[in-house]
């Protein structure tokens, strides 16, 4: 608070008591206060008019000392061009010596005074009569001096001087609250918090100048509006939810992370905090901080991605390393059972007697087994070629229904459990395609169709003429294709691998050796299936080329 | 002499081993799946089975926790014929109990060892059962 300065009426300057004009720290406090050269105010023009009137002085000053110069922040009935200059030069200067003397001072008449009848003021002012108290800091700082000033002698009263002090005293006050309010700006125009002040109504009531700098945008993009007009859609009730929660518990704090749409369009992430100080007057409102947290934020999803991908990356390779676990075991299997008729019935032969026609039969399973063997080898070098692209298909007019039911009679006296029933549509057109080629496929899907289906039941072969396409699906009543396995049986060398389908014998090439078959031919294979009802494949081919 | 099935889904394989044991005097049951085994076993009660792993309708696994879970047949001498010879398939077989194991391909003189070393092991176990 402003200290009052003792009332000692003098009619000369007293000795030095206060500070020389150019003290550093007394400089340094007029320089904080940010009042030089500052433009006049209506507060301390106020205080100014009120002073005259009050004390029937002509003039009134609030006068601020600098070491070359006295400043007025405000001049009431000063003549020009002082007024227009708000200074005088130090040769003009009273109020100085209410600085260096650090008391009031109070002159009846100038042009009587010793020391002050050679002051410029006296002549180009027209000051005679002159009364000032100090300006004084909290620390006890003279910045300048209230004053009153007559063009004619004048006895200074007590009470004169008790209402300058409070003069002073007040416009000592108004420039505590600029400077507190200085501060307050600087302050809050470096902080890149947005603060929102959001009404009951949800409806926002003030917004700081962080919007311009943090979101380019403008205050008036937000007062008056919602509380969630530039907020992210997905955000808005999680935002409306945090402002009930907070208006109805008082006083709590919560917080909650959300977008707001940068001026540019783009997203930016805040960390957004609320209290609840609607039942302050003074505020009577929610008091919402946003964090700019969109770097952090980027971070932490960078760190995400990279862990997903790696997790992916892991993941692929576990698949790619069971998968190709799956594929030497099931290989090595595969290739076990003929290799043991082979060395077994060979030795058996070599080491024993044996009648003629045992000899031949022996033979023949060894014939057998090793033709087994190379279709194996064949299939996968097949599949690999295909894969690589280095087959060439031979593409003929083909009869998809006659393929179908020279398969279907081939395959028929394989199994005695299942039933074999064709439903063939009789308008199929000749396409072009790979005879061979497609044999293979409807061969594999059928011998897949009896043996995934060990309880037996019907398989039916059917083919559609759609629009450009020919369609053929083979359907069975087995064990059917768990969901999480519909994709990757076409995947080379994978297998379900629940007990049942273990129990069925396959190299799992088969469906990876259709797909691409499939795929070359420009169509699509994809199964439907429920577990432990049946599964239905789907072989979609072109027939648009047809000839 | 001793009863010994054999559950194996490869015709030739069974075929295979027919002949080679036929010089022997044991009485050897063929079965085409686990299921057949099974009733195969519960009907004649033989000394020894032997089991391929991977077979339709019920596999060599199933077969074994089956004949585990029969207390008159559980003391039953049980190898595995089979052609899943990679180390950790070996290994799980040993965690189940399945400790006597041929491995496809197998030679003829290896069939008959593993034959004779598992009526040998039916035999010390009737002894045991005996006393």
């Amino acid at each position: 608070m402003t200290q009052q300065a003792p009332c000692d009426v003098s009619s000369t300057i007293q000795p030095g008591q206060g500070q020389r004009l150019d003290d550093p720290d007394r400089l340094a406090a007029l320089y904080r206060f940010a009042v030089l050269d500052t433009p006049a105010e209506e507060v301390f023009d106020r205080l100014t008019r009120l002073a005259s009137r009050v004390l029937k002085a002509p003039v009134a000053l609030i006068s601020l000392l600098d070491h070359r110069r006295q400043f007025f922040k405000s001049s009431h009935g000063l003549g020009e061009p002082w007024a227009s200059l708000q200074a005088t030069p130090l040769s003009h200067s009273f109020c100085q010596y209410v600085v260096t003397s650090g008391r009031p001072l109070v002159v009846e008449d100038a042009r009587q005074d010793p020391l002050l009848r050679i002051n410029f003021a006296i002549e180009d002012i027209g000051v005679v009569a002159y009364a000032g108290t100090p300006l004084i800091t909290d620390e006890g700082l003279y910045l300048g001096s209230f004053c009153a000033i007559d063009s004619e002698p004048r006895t200074w009263t007590d009470e004169d001087l008790e209402v300058l002090n409070e003069f002073s005293a007040l416009a000592m006050k108004e420039l505590d609250l600029r400077l507190q309010e200085a501060r307050e700006r600087a302050i809050y125009s470096s902080i890149s918090d947005i603060v929102l002040l959001v009404g009951s109504d949800l409806n926002i009531q003030f917004v700081n100048q962080a919007v311009t700098s943090v979101l380019r945008r403008s205050i008036d993009d937000f007062v008056g509006h919602p509380a969630t007009v530039v907020v992210h859609p997905d955000d808005r009730s999680n935002m409306t939810e945090l402002f009930a929660i907070a208006m109805t518990a008082r006083m709590s704090d919560a917080s909650l992370e959300v977008r707001f749409q940068h001026g540019n369009g783009d997203w930016r992430w805040f960390d957004l905090s609320c209290t609840n100080r609607i039942h302050e007057p003074s505020i009577a409102a929610l008091v919402v901080t946003a964090r700019d947290i969109t770097e952090r934020k980027e971070a932490e999803q960078g760190v995400l991605t990279a862990l997903e991908q790696q997790l992916m990356a892991n993941s692929e390779l576990e698949h790619s390393n069971r998968a190709q676990r799956d594929f030497i075991s099931v290989v090595s299997h595969e290739f076990r059972t003929p290799l043991t008729s082979i060395q077994g019935f060979s030795e058996v032969i070599r080491d024993e007697e044996l009648e003629a026609e045992e000899i031949q039969d022996f033979a023949n399973e060894i014939y057998r087994s090793a033709e087994r063997l190379g279709r194996l080898i064949n299939d996968m070098l097949d599949l690999d070629r295909m894969q690589f692209g280095n087959v060439t298909f031979l593409q003929k007019s083909v009869q998809l229904n006659g393929v179908v039911q020279e398969i279907v009679r081939s395959l028929e006296r394989v199994s005695a459990d299942h039933i074999l029933v064709m439903n063939l549509d009789p308008t199929m057109p000749e396409f072009m395609a790979d005879r061979d080629r497609l044999i293979q496929v409807v061969t594999n899907l059928v011998r897949n169709a009896i043996n995934y289906s060990p309880g037996g039941g019907q398989v039916i072969v059917s083919t559609i003429r759609e629009n450009g396409y020919a369609h053929l699906t083979v359907q069975d009543e087995g064990l059917g294709i768990p969901e999480e396995a519909l994709e990757t049986i076409f995947d080379r060398f994978t297998r379900v691998r629940t007990k049942e389908h273990k129990s069925v014998k396959g190299t799992g090439l088969g469906l990876p050796i259709t797909r691409q078959i499939v795929d070359l031919h420009g169509g699509d294979v994809w199964v439907e299936s429920t577990l432990g009802v049946g599964s239905t494949f789907h072989v979609r081919l072109p027939i648009a080329s047809s000839a | 002499m001793a009863t010994i099935v054999f559950c194996e889904d490869e015709a030739s394989i069974r075929k295979l081993i027919l002949t080679s044991l036929r010089a022997s005097n044991h009485e050897i049951l063929m079965a085409e799946n686990g299921a057949e085994g099974l009733a195969l076993i519960e009907e004649r009660r033989p000394d020894v089975v032997f089991t391929d792993i991977a077979m339709p309708v019920m596999d060599g696994y199933e077969l074994w926790s089956r004949i585990q879970a029969h207390p008159e047949l559980r003391q039953t001498p049980v190898a595995v014929i089979t052609a899943s010879v990679q180390r950790d398939q070996v290994e799980h077989l040993k965690t189940l109990g399945l400790v006597h194991y041929l491995a496809k391909p197998f030679t003829m003189s290896g069939l008959r060892e593993k034959v004779r070393e598992m009526v040998e092991i039916a035999a010390l176990h009737s002894t045991s059962a005996t006393q």
